[in-house]
């Protein structure tokens, strides 16, 4: 057992220092993942789902310009009472500063963006309103193809023209996993 | 569309490739962004706050002067009956007073036109609505903090005075009726947009 928490350890280890040999951080990196991502809307006991995925381009080594778009696929609200969503949408662009530490990435971004939203148990009409995201996030490069990440974005958006009155839709999203990543420039 | 598609990707690619190279004075940037908006209040009204998304871009005709070309998309309430929409597209000339052309932090003057369409929704009955054409002018302050040579992001508080008809939602016994009135009036909105700019080149 020992031996193997050893091996573990020694995999880890060598796969850090291969990952220290070169820096993959760079103007002209191009990345870009899907993933599933879980979200709690913040004006309603909802939880969601959504699938995302997101395009990044480093025009600086700490400045890069990203697209992120997330496609609804479930919710489920804890009070009966909750209103949960029938579809969604929401598509961002804007920009990212990030902060290095050789290979790992943190980061903060701000991106205007449209979503497309639904509540269906009381509107069949999809409101198509302006929001904005604004995500903190982190990334490790372990090869120069592949990164992990894990991103946090609040997502501002109210859907106007419900009989009643407007909901609002803000939401936190998580999302994490592999990513992929390409130096487009030496 | 796949030859336009990939002419785009090539052109993107070819300009993201370049550094930035300024021929003479700033005159000829050419610059393409987007931007988030909050429309505090509607007609003088504090409350039913707007939110709203758009692009723009900027052309700087010389050192000191720039001009902004934008579209927004804009949604908000009235009350909690009906909703407005308004579209926004018009123009801004951008004056630069401070002498250095390269801070970090670069403070302006606008002033510009702008032309809209409105359109109020009943809540309760999609086909009860009005719409509304009209001019607008604007006016403002802002600053470009400058992340990059290429990127900055914007901050601007202008006021919209719209050149038209007034128009607006009331509820009399229940029922959502919307009224057109005639005559100038110097209401409007006042608007604060948060973007961010990408510099494509400098055309001349």
């Amino acid at each position: 057992m020992v031996r193997r928490i050893g091996t573990v350890v020694a995999l880890l280890l060598a796969l850090n220092a291969a990952a220290q040999e070169e820096i993959y951080i760079r103007p002209g990196l191009l990345k870009a993942s899907a993933t599933i991502a879980p979200g709690k809307m913040l004006n309603r006991t909802v939880n969601t789902i959504y699938l995302s995925g997101f395009l990044e381009y480093h025009i600086e080594k700490n400045l890069s310009l990203r697209g992120d778009t997330y496609w609804y696929i479930d919710g489920t609200a804890e009070k009966a009472t909750d209103v949960t969503l029938r579809n969604a949408s929401r598509t961002y662009f804007g920009v990212f500063y990030h902060k290095n530490v050789k290979n790992w990435d943190n980061y903060l971004g701000f991106q205007p963006g449209l979503s497309f939203l639904r509540f269906g148990a009381i509107s069949n009409k999809t409101s198509v309103c302006p929001s904005f995201a604004l995500t903190a996030g982190t990334s490790f490069y372990v090869w120069k193809y592949f990164h992990f990440f894990a991103n946090l974005s609040y997502v501002n958006s109210i859907a106007h023209g419900i009989n009643g009155g407007s909901m609002r839709a803000d939401e936190l999203i998580f999302s994490a996993g592999l990513g992929f990543n390409l130096n487009t420039k030496k | 569309m796949k030859l336009l598609i990939a002419a785009m990707l090539l052109l993107g690619s070819f300009t993201f490739a370049q550094p930035l190279n300024q021929k003479n004075s700033q005159g000829g940037m050419f610059s393409l962004g987007v931007r988030t908006t909050l429309s505090t209040f509607n007609h003088g009204e504090f409350g039913n706050t707007g939110m709203g998304v758009g692009g723009q871009f900027r052309l700087q005709f010389a050192d000191h002067v720039n001009s902004d070309w934008f579209f927004d998309y804009i949604t908000g309430d009235i009350e909690d009956f009906a909703h407005r929409t308004d579209y926004h597209i018009g123009w801004s000339v951008i004056y630069y007073p401070t002498k250095n052309l390269t801070p970090k932090v670069r403070p302006y003057v606008l002033g510009g036109h702008c032309f809209d369409y409105t359109r109020l929704v009943d809540n309760s009955n999609a086909t009860n609505f009005m719409e509304r054409w009209s001019s607008a002018v604007q006016g403002g302050l802002g600053a470009h903090f400058n992340l990059s040579q290429r990127l900055d992001l914007s901050v601007v508080s202008q006021y919209m005075i719209h050149l038209g008809s007034d128009v607006h939602a009331d509820l009399h016994n229940g029922a959502v009726e919307f009224h057109q009135e005639k005559g100038a009036s110097l209401e409007g909105h006042l608007l604060f947009h948060v973007g961010i700019n990408y510099n494509i080149g400098d055309l001349w």
